[in-house]
């Protein structure tokens, strides 16, 4: 099993909703963001490249953990605190984690790691978002789990509930009946940084 | 250290995206970090935040730990934030708080929706902009400083003000402004009639909302087809507006359509996140639209191609109107009688039938021939007429291509190829929502494109039409039994344009007028209305400003007596209007009111208790049950008590849908309107209110274009201030709505204004500057970002942010209350301004 997600970035409109569905459902601390949506485009957020004369250029990237199956990070790790399950998730154990942040370095996607330098904080006094999530930690790099607590439940990861665009797709890779392998078998895509040689769980249909 | 680029960075994130991703540098390793030294690292950070927390975060707790033995409950309710979302959401409570609100399904799931701002309601339900109790000034208006007062005393306070004003000034001086989505919280509309004062009523989007249902009818939900309808059409134009922005839930069917072969043409001033999606996207100067809606139809009819099969059957192209009085020549102008009146199943009357002309020239009653001439001039005994179509055609005479190009700033060639799309007679939809509206000349867009649909024979049929989508009205709904229940007549109505000539000149059509309390219910009036400096000099004026609502928002902080009102999921309610969906949700109470908030309801039952008024409903639920007692409630077999059990229902009665289960505006050729037709023409022109203020009524009779009053080189406000200030909406609020959501303001830290590139280099300003935006009326300062989108010459501020968010005063200073007597309608986006580099201190 290679659980694994399809973006297509021809219905996305970068409307954030996956990134604050993240948040809430992970009770993310302040600025913490597990998933972003980012804009490839021009200079500033959300604005195009280009100008009306020769034509604009305006796309999102919603961009969180790969779940890489040949993941770097796993290999960086000295503690063995981010591995691959046997589902294709590459999880991060808090506990086991000493925030050494080699797994930071190693892995390709910029910010898609976030280290808590300080101790976590929140605008209310109680946790909201789901409640089957490990408390956050201080000194610990945490990011994207494929919302592990709501597989565990037979549920998908939050930001797939849900996509205004329709844009985003959940399943199993391994399985050519899945939807997310009809949708590579049959349409063009792109992984990021192929040449990592990563080989990302996430796919973005261009 | 690694850059992590998320939130408060309004500059390029593009470094982070697939293209350029680098590997990250390793500093963790390069500084060659063992354990041990790692955390003795760690140790002396905690210290200092700990230091820092000691003075000023005894409001940030750990709120990490999650009890996940807890128990958890989930309940139904609907997002209200007045963006015709109106997503269903379920509510999850755990040890008695809401922790989260998601996305619940509708019965079919192409309705299921959610948006960045839904998730965020536990920040405004917990958060500390929450009204805890009612409060009373004590400081200078706007000084935001309160004293804490009881109910009673704050209702005492309310009732003696209506009083006393009362007996000053008479009733109507006390003025009530209330509208709302959920049936329980139109409680505080009966509030005006019931004091005998006057209802302050919305003046938003309302020339659209307007003349569109006059041109093109309206449906149970609109004057439109079922929005999901769109992903039926072949061509899409999304024309003078910006859906992913405003309108997002409806985007998908847009991109179903895309999917599915559409074309998508977006047509605007700047390019937006829709336009982006487009095969085209047309540059069009602000406030033109009606010249190349009306230059288009010309264009299709000088080359042949205008339907006139549709516009004989289906509109009123051969109904005979009058040079006498610009009235339809009818049977009883004739002496015609016929054998078996035509019966109006709403009067019970019979109609006069319009008269049409048969290719032998012979008059007759329209219906009776089914191919009726559609152009010439003719004389019937005394009268001498012209058909609806010639006179639109002489109305479009002058609005040619060329034309077009020289007032709209589109090229003949690209006119023609719009045009090429019209032409063709696969399905074509209009995406206009209300952004043409906020201009003086609002209503004329709506008109010339219901026209250019009408002579395009674009109307009536799947993936066809107009989808601007405002507000579904709640149909269905026993709106009489509210408005005017039969203890309490329905109050005058000013609106809320005429707010402040009614305060400066103190008439109103003619008579004297005063207003001199006002009761502010839900609704953000600074952010929401025009030119704030007008409007708090009419606050000046009040002895008693009252602000009903769930926040601390820009009103509140310049009222004089605040009540708390309980949030949506803390009492039992029901959605019924606002919506863009046909489906009535069930809110039910999660929690408890929080603090001393009550509800809408409650609120106007303690007033009514207060004043000595008998209150005509048991309780809240029995005020819901009559709500939903209507015949058309019935036919969608949806009473209260079934919509409790199922929670969420369709309100569209079956039969009123085709065979997707959709409901199609024209289904059959029959519309909505006076005359069951589609209308170009205007037989009857009233204003939307009557302010006394005079207008030719034969202007608005056929489609016609005004410049804008400001937005224009021309203009006499162009004379001194050469940049167009657009107010769009963003995704990252609803109008005020969510502007202080802490998790979406992390992404989106502050107030900024886009400006093109080429404004920006003229005046020297630079990505991220911080400028003075400016024009007779006041300013604001604020961040500049350069979007190579805008236009030159325009600009885009997109509104919502508070008071507190600007450097410097606020861009509701800049706009105007000038209004159109016929729509009577705000004009947001009139408005002109100059921009230079602000030089003060910035702090």
């Amino acid at each position: 099993m290679r659980l694994g997600m399809v973006i297509d970035t021809r219905r996305c409109f970068g409307c954030q909703t996956c990134a604050v569905a993240c948040k809430s459902a992970n009770n993310l601390p302040n600025n913490n963001w597990w998933n972003r949506v980012l804009t490839e485009g021009g200079e500033n957020m959300d604005c195009p490249a280009g100008d009306y004369e020769k034509g604009y250029s305006l796309t999102f990237l919603p961009t969180s953990c790969q779940h890489c199956d040949n993941p770097a990070c796993t290999r960086a790790c000295p503690v063995g605190a981010t591995s691959k399950r046997e589902d294709g998730v590459v999880f991060q154990d808090y506990d086991k984690c000493i925030g050494c942040r080699m797994c930071v370095a190693a892995c390709p996607y910029n910010g898609v790691r976030i280290f808590n330098w300080e101790e976590p904080e929140y605008y209310l006094d109680f946790a909201l978002g789901d409640k089957d999530i490990p408390a956050h930690q201080k000194h610990v790099v945490e990011k994207c789990t494929f919302c592990a607590h709501r597989l565990a439940q037979g549920k998908t990861p939050a930001c797939m509930v849900l996509c205004p665009a329709r844009a985003r797709f959940w399943g199993d890779l391994d399985d050519p009946e899945s939807e997310v392998s009809k949708l590579i078998n049959k349409r063009k895509y792109k992984q990021l940084l192929t040449d990592r040689g990563t080989n990302p769980s996430v796919y973005y249909l261009v | 250290m690694q850059k992590i680029c998320t939130k408060n960075e309004t500059k390029s994130i593009s470094s982070c995206t697939d293209t350029n991703l680098v590997s990250a540098q390793n500093e963790v390793g390069k500084s060659g970090l063992t354990r041990r030294s790692f955390l003795k690292t760690s140790a002396a950070f905690a210290g200092a935040a700990a230091a820092i927390c000691s003075v000023g975060c005894s409001a940030i707790a750990p709120g990490g730990k999650v009890n996940s033995e807890a128990e958890e409950q989930v309940f139904t309710g609907m997002c209200i934030a007045n963006c015709n979302g109106a997503c269903r959401l379920a509510i999850t409570v755990r040890e008695g708080k809401i922790v989260s609100t998601t996305m619940a399904e509708f019965p079919d799931p192409d309705y299921n929706r959610i948006c960045l701002k839904g998730l965020n309601h536990p920040l405004r339900i917990y958060g500390p902009l929450r009204l805890k109790y009612p409060m009373r000034r004590v400081g200078e208006r706007g000084a935001d400083q309160w004293e804490q007062i009881t109910w009673d005393e704050a209702l005492t306070l309310l009732t003696d003000t209506w009083e006393n004003v009362r007996n000053k000034y008479g009733a109507s001086a006390n003025a009530i402004s209330a509208g709302a989505v959920r049936l329980g919280s139109l409680a505080p509309t009966m509030l005006s009639g019931m004091i005998g004062g006057t209802s302050l009523a919305a003046s938003d989007d309302q020339a659209v909302d307007y003349i569109m249902p006059q041109c093109i009818g309206r449906t149970l939900l609109c004057s439109g087809s079922e929005p999901r309808d769109i992903k039926n059409a072949k061509k899409i134009f999304s024309w003078g507006c910006n859906p992913t922005n405003s309108n997002l839930q409806q985007v998908h069917w847009l991109l179903d359509a895309l999917d599915n072969g559409a074309k998508l043409v977006a047509v605007g001033p700047n390019f937006t996140h829709m336009a982006a999606k487009a095969d085209r996207f047309i540059r069009i100067k602000q406030g033109t639209d009606a010249v190349m809606f009306m230059a288009l139809s010309n264009y299709l009819v000088k080359n042949d191609l205008a339907d006139l099969t549709f516009l004989a059957e289906q509109t009123v192209a051969p109904f005979l109107v009058k040079a006498s009085d610009k009235t339809y020549l009818r049977a009883s102008d004739l002496g015609i009688e016929l054998p078996e009146p035509v019966i109006n199943p709403q009067t019970g009357e019979a109609i006069d039938l319009p008269i049409v002309v048969g290719q032998d020239g012979m008059p007759t009653v329209m219906g009776a021939i089914t191919d009726p001439k559609i152009e010439g001039n003719f004389t019937f005994g005394e009268h001498k007429v012209t058909t609806a179509y010639s006179l639109l055609l002489d109305a479009i005479a002058p609005y040619t291509l060329e034309k077009a190009e020289e007032i709209c700033g589109v090229s003949v060639a690209d006119g023609e190829w719009i045009a090429s799309l019209f032409a063709d007679k696969e399905p074509l939809a209009v995406t206009a929502l209300p952004g043409m509206d906020h201009y003086y000349n609002g209503h004329q867009p709506y008109h010339a494109m219901a026209a250019l649909l009408m002579v395009s024979g674009h109307l009536g049929s799947p993936g066809n039409g107009s989808y601007y989508a405002t507000y579904l009205t709640g149909g269905a709904v026993n709106w009489a039994a509210i408005y005017m229940p039969s203890d309490y007549p329905p109050s005058p109505e000013i609106p809320w344009t005429s707010l402040n000539d009614v305060c400066e000149k103190k008439t109103f059509n003619g008579h004297p007028q005063e207003i001199k309390s006002i009761v502010i219910w839900g609704k953000e009036a600074i952010s929401g209305q025009m030119d704030k400096k007008r409007l708090l000099q009419s606050f000046d004026q009040m002895e008693l400003v009252t602000v009903v609502d769930l926040e601390m928002n820009d009103t509140a902080r310049y009222a004089d007596l605040i009540l708390p009102v309980a949030y949506f999921f803390e009492s039992i309610d029901c959605a019924v209007t606002g919506t863009s969906h046909s489906y009535n949700i069930l809110g039910e109470q999660a929690i408890e009111p929080l603090y001393e908030s009550l509800n809408d309801y409650d609120i106007v039952v303690k007033i009514a208790e207060k004043l000595g008024l008998k209150w005509p409903y048991a309780s809240k639920e029995d005020f819901l049950r009559v709500g939903f007692d209507s015949d058309l409630y019935k036919a969608a077999g949806i009473t209260f008590d079934k919509l409790k059990e199922e929670k969420v229902m369709n309100s569209v009665p079956a039969f009123m849908l085709n065979e997707e289960g959709c409901l199609i505006l024209g289904a059959g050729g029959v519309y909505g309107t006076d005359t069951g037709k589609a209308q170009f023409y205007l037989e009857t022109v009233e204003p939307r209110v009557v302010t006394g203020i005079d207008f030719d009524k034969d202007s608005v009779r056929l489609p016609a274009w005004d410049p804008p009053y400001e937005a224009w080189d021309e203009s006499e406000a162009a004379k001194k201030y050469s940049i167009n200030l657009l107010q769009s909406h963003s995704k990252w609020r609803s109008h005020s709505t969510f502007a202080k959501a802490e998790w979406l303001r992390e992404l989106v830290p502050e107030p900024v204004i886009y400006i093109s590139p080429e404004d920006a280099a003229k005046r020297s300003i630079e990505n991220g500057d911080i400028v003075k935006v400016y024009n007779d009326r006041g300013y604001v300062v604020i961040k500049a970002l350069i979007d190579s989108g805008i236009a030159p010459g325009s600009s885009d501020l997109p509104k919502g942010f508070h008071l507190t968010d600007f450097i410097e005063g606020h861009y509701n200073e800049l706009s105007h209350n000038a209004f159109h007597p016929f729509t009577v309608n705000n004009c947001f986006s009139d408005v002109r301004i100059e921009i230079e580099k602000y030089n003060g201190e910035v702090g």
